[in-house]
């Protein structure tokens, strides 16, 4: 599905240079359940954001979907995000001015489908999330797991085969956690690759594959794990 | 608490310079452009005499011709003639009626006088009654108005303006001394100080806003002499006109009559007088229409002369609407700027302030800017009209700011600011505190 | 496109956009209103008063001196002027056209009947008058220098041998042909029309028919006269002040009259228009700046508010394109609004001018372009906030908490 070689990232402010990723290489297969981890500042979002092509990198080679998106350009790449990815961030980030529904139908729209074919999807997306009775709440009438379930049913709703999550847990209680991670389960079984950075040990156990990021690079050393059995699964993939 | 407030509210300038900068900005682009407009309107619409203009009176008598209007401009087309013909001029000056009046009309002469460094030139002429001067508080620096006897005779003097005496004898007391009038000498009977009414109420034929004229003569003395009419003349009647004398009986109109009526008795009683006047005229076979003679107090003639014009009324209206449009910026502004000030309102809510406290709290602040505002807006006013004064010779004594303006201005100014700043002010006061402060 | 979003956008958000939309609807308001208003009064200023205005000048003299020798005077200021080198005719006029003061006359097409009275403006010219104002003659000829006599406004014997008419007036009193025909007067006077001017317009700009002048064959008897110098193309500032100069030098017992071109005496009289005109335009200018500002200030605002959400789009796929057809399409809907406001209140504020002031109807085609400047106004202002809205990366969807 993605595979990235020797991908180097540096941010450059005016006072200094940060390799948030560099030499990092990494191969995800099709249907994959991936979770990334590591201290806070190693990376993950970065490489997320790579993946995901909301970001451009420096150095190294990175083809998905057996494409090379190095040289695309904005367009292209928008394109790519609307119909192969499916983005769930930490904090939500649904458009407070839009209901769920349209929420949902958001990169439906970018897609230029016809309104009936959103609404069909939107309606399928939210049935498979269990929010189906509320798409006309605006965010700010949901709870926090509900508002992470209708950006989940909007990551779902174009049909993308690969989700990147970040954090997607990060601004809910553990009970509403577990349900998260239910559903993305659920959606890979489907088929969709998931790839999902967290904290938590508990989730990415579940994960069929944990790659762990330390200092801009993919490594198998996990020093906080309490858990040896993680490290297991990880060095196993 | 006040102090509190202003010292607040200039912290929170500080703040955001930029924002407060632009709403003053806003509010000085709409009192610079409404106050422009606005003095225009107000100096045409000022009363020029404030202190009697309700006792001053032009006098109309409808001698006109029984076929035709006299004048088809204006909202009243067939009223009496603006003017008197010569001989009811003369006729009403036999009344005692009024406490003052006067007969004059403008006319014009070269003047030379002994002082060799000034060429002759051409001077506008006010050839009038002595009533002129007492009716009109006209001041006098040196001297006084001629004598009753020289309204009879026509004898050669001459009241003159501070200007001439300025240029002709250095500024001293010029009376006794003589100049020449279209090659006649002409005695200095007084010297006026600065008299400049805006408008020029008591002649609206030429420049409505043109200074006075800076000589004065004998109405006698001009028509003795012939001297040419500088103002409307209106003859409507077949007659052989070869001579001035011709003219003079005739029945053209062209002289300007004022009288002054201190009370509604005497008003009355001169009304009286004038229809007697015309019964016994029509009965001499003159005055052919109705009856339809009229006493305007100046505020009525300068309404009737339409000296307001139309188009400074339209200036007027749509600068107003460019101020609406400039509060409407400066509302848009001060919710920007004050939604960035909404968690330190919210800590002084947690603090205890009241609801009030904090829409006092910015409405001192609006206000303050206001002020600014207006103070901003009166400089750009200035600069509005002085650049139409550059342009407009015209408008030299028009496009001028007076205190009433200024204090309008910044009136005005503070107004607008607080009715801008009200919702502003209102929706951060209303907001609740925990939302900020959660949200810190 | 998205429109049903937009307009939720706007309903959650209301006041700014209501703002901005009560200042689209007001701006179209008085720049349309304030437009019509300076269009009018220019056309009355545009109107051409049928001399050469370009090149004519005008100085005169005052006489004081008893014994000045006034015709013989006259005639050797009028032989100076006209051998001066740059003067193409100089004659004596009563007055100008366009510089609001001169005479008008009553005539009558048929003797001793009221009814067939007509007013016009009376001019008197001498027999330089033709070339001196740069009139075209159609018809007819024009006064020898034996038909010109002494008039005083106040009285004066005889009459004149002949008049000319402008067309306009011609077609008015003689519709099937003027010259030869008598001009009465009411008072029992008559001349013959002796020729036909294509156009002359009356001293007035705002009383009468414009070009309803009369021209006879007269020249005042003092003690003032004002001299019309019609110079040769392009040199009228050059040869006013040698015309003075020459005037003044040429004889004593009187004043020359500082010179005027004719156009200045034209823009003085049209003293309240042009100061309607530019007072007006300044405030349209600063209106339509104020107008740009607000929506600019108002998208700007937006963007800031709207970084995560925009970069949320981004990452859910939307191209540059798409965002900023996003903030125009915001800004359309809005400036929609505004001008849905703006037809209904530039009408009643024209309705309200014409109503009290003299301000004519507004056509509707103003209306239209009204509407379309301000929606360019709208896309022009928005432009740029959109396109720092293009600039949002999509990763801000992940970076920011
Ligand atoms: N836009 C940016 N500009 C500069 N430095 C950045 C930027 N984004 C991330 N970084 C830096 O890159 C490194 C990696 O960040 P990130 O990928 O967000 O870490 P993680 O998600 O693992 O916490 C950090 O040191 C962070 O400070
Ligand atoms: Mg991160």
């Amino acid at each position: 599905m993605l595979e990235m070689q020797h991908i180097g990232k540096v941010y450059r402010t005016e006072l200094v240079e940060t390799h948030a990723l560099r030499d990092f290489s990494l191969r995800v297969n099709e249907g994959d359940f991936v979770a990334v981890t590591g201290p806070s500042g190693s990376g993950k979002t970065t490489f997320l954001n790579i993946a995901g092509l909301l970001e451009t990198f420096g150095d190294g080679t990175y083809r998905l979907d057996g494409e090379d998106v190095s040289g695309l350009s904005d367009k292209q790449r928008s394109r790519i995000r609307n119909q192969k990815i499916g983005f769930i961030f930490q904090s939500f980030n649904l458009i407070p001015d839009l209901d769920v529904a349209d929420n949902v139908e958001l990169p439906l729209r970018y897609r230029r489908l016809d309104r009936g074919e959103r609404k069909a999807r939107a309606e399928r997306a939210l049935e498979l999330v269990g929010l189906a009775s509320r798409t006309r709440h605006l965010p700010s009438q949901l709870s926090g797991g509900q508002q992470q379930r209708v950006a989940i049913a909007r990551a779902l709703a174009g049909e993308p085969r690969l989700i990147l999550a970040d954090e997607p847990t990060g601004n809910l209680d553990s009970l509403m956690a577990r349900q998260v991670l239910d559903l993305l389960e659920e959606i890979n079984a489907r088929g969709t690759t998931v790839i999902m950075v967290t904290h938590d040990p508990d989730l990415s156990r579940r994960a069929h594959r944990n790659v762990h990021v330390l200092d801009g690079r993919v490594t198998d050393f996990k020093p906080y794990d309490p858990v040896p059995g993680g490290l297991a699964a990880g060095a196993g993939a | 608490m006040f102090a509190h407030h202003l010292r607040t509210a200039w912290t929170s300038v500080r703040r955001s310079p930029v924002l407060s900068i632009l709403i003053v900005a806003a509010i000085a682009v709409g009192i610079g452009v409404s106050i422009t407009g606005l003095t225009i309107y107000h100096m045409l619409a000022r009363d020029p005499i404030p202190q009697k203009s309700d006792q001053l009176f032009r006098v109309q008598l409808d001698s006109w011709d029984p076929d035709s209007p006299f004048f088809e401009g204006g909202d009243e087309p067939s009223g009496p003639p603006f003017w008197l013909t010569y001989q009811d001029a003369m006729a009403l000056l036999e009344s005692d009626i009024p406490k003052a009046h006067a007969a004059n009309y403008r006319s014009a002469a070269v003047l030379e006088s002994d002082n060799p460094s000034v060429a002759p030139d051409v001077y506008g002429i006010r050839a009038t009654t002595r009533g002129f001067f007492s009716m009109f508080e006209v001041p006098f620096r040196y001297g006084a108005a001629w004598d009753a006897a020289a309204d009879q005779d026509g004898a050669p003097v001459v009241v003159i303006g501070e200007k001439i005496n300025d240029e002709l004898f250095g500024g001293e007391d010029s009376t006794g001394r003589t100049v020449r009038l279209g090659d006649d000498e002409f005695r200095v009977a007084g010297v006026l100080e600065h008299w400049s009414p805006h408008p020029r109420f008591y002649d609206l034929n030429m420049t409505t806003f043109g200074d006075p004229e800076q000589l004065f003569v004998p109405m006698r003395a001009a028509t003795d002499r012939e001297w040419a009419i500088n103002g409307n003349t209106s003859c409507w009647k077949p007659e052989s006109l070869v001579t001035f004398r011709d003219f003079l009986g005739s029945e053209c109109v062209w002289v300007l009559f004022w009288a002054e009526l201190p009370d509604s008795a005497s008003r009355e009683a001169y009304m009286t007088y004038l229809n007697g006047y015309v019964d016994q005229q029509k009965a001499a076979g003159r005055f052919p229409r109705p009856m339809d003679n009229r006493l305007r107090s100046v505020e009525e003639w300068l309404e009737h002369r339409q000296v307001v014009s139309d188009d400074s009324r339209v200036v007027v209206a749509l600068a107003f609407l460019f101020l609406i449009v400039c509060l409407l910026n400066a509302v848009g502004l001060m919710l920007a700027k004050f939604a960035g000030t909404a968690p330190s309102a919210a800590i002084r809510r947690a603090l205890g302030a009241s609801r009030g406290d904090i829409v006092r709290q910015y409405l001192t602040e609006v206000g303050a800017i206001g002020i600014a505002g207006g103070l901003a807006g009166l400089a750009l006013a200035a600069t509005g009209l002085w650049s139409l004064r550059q342009g407009f010779e015209d408008l030299a004594n028009v496009a001028r700011l007076d205190l009433s303006m200024g204090f309008t201005a910044i009136g005005l100014a503070f107004l607008a600011a607080l009715a801008a700043g009200l919702y502003p002010a209102w929706r951060v006061g209303r907001a609740v505190p925990v939302r900020f402060l959660k949200s810190q | 496109m998205e429109l049903g979003s937009i307009l939720k956008g706007m309903s959650r958000n209301w006041v700014g956009p209501l703002l901005v939309a009560l200042q689209v609807a007001i701006t179209m308001a008085v720049m349309v209103n304030a437009l019509f208003v300076i269009q009018e009064r220019r056309e009355v200023m545009a109107r051409p008063t049928g001399v050469d205005e370009a090149n004519l000048g005008r100085t005169g003299i005052f006489a004081y001196a008893d014994d000045f020798d006034w015709t013989g005077e006259i005639r050797a200021d009028l032989e100076a002027l006209n051998n001066h080198p740059g003067v193409h005719a100089a004659g004596t006029v009563n007055s100008l056209p366009g510089t609001g003061s001169g005479w008008s006359s009553t005539w009558l097409v048929e003797e001793n009947k009221p009814e067939t009275s007509v007013q016009s403006a009376m001019y008197l010219v001498d027999e330089h008058g033709l070339e001196t104002l740069g009139l075209e003659l159609v018809e007819g000829r024009w006064f020898r220098e034996d038909e010109i006599i002494d008039v005083d406004p106040t009285g004066f014997e005889g009459f004149f041998s002949g008049i000319v008419l402008t067309e306009s007036l011609a077609n008015k009193m003689f519709p099937d042909g003027a010259l030869g025909r008598m001009v009465y007067t009411e008072s029992e006077d008559q001349a013959p029309v002796v020729g036909v001017v294509r156009q002359l317009a009356v001293p007035w700009p705002s009383y009468l028919e414009w070009e309803d002048s009369s021209l006879v064959p007269g020249r005042l008897s003092g003690p003032a006269i004002f001299y019309a110098v019609r110079a040769e193309p392009g040199r009228l500032e050059q040869v006013l002040p040698e015309v003075e100069e020459l005037l003044t030098g040429r004889a004593s017992g009187r004043t020359v009259l500082p010179p005027e071109t004719h156009r200045e005496m034209v823009a003085e009289e049209f003293t309240d228009e042009r100061a309607t005109v530019r007072i007006l335009f300044v405030i349209m200018v600063l209106l339509v700046l104020l107008t740009g500002l607000g929506i600019v200030g108002l998208a700007s605002f937006n963007v800031r508010r709207r970084t995560r959400q925009i970069g949320t789009r981004r990452a859910l796929g939307a191209t540059r394109g798409d965002i900023l057809r996003y903030f125009l399409a915001e800004n359309a809907v809005l400036t929609a609004m505004g001008l849905g406001i703006g037809v209904v209140l530039t009408y009643a504020l024209n309705y309200f001018l014409a109503d009290q002031f003299n301000v004519a109807r507004l056509p509707g085609s103003w209306l239209l372009i009204g509407m379309l400047a301000l929606l360019a106004l709208g896309q022009l202002a928005v432009l740029g906030p959109a396109r720092t809205a293009t600039r949002i990366p999509p990763a801000v969807a992940t970076r920011t908490v």
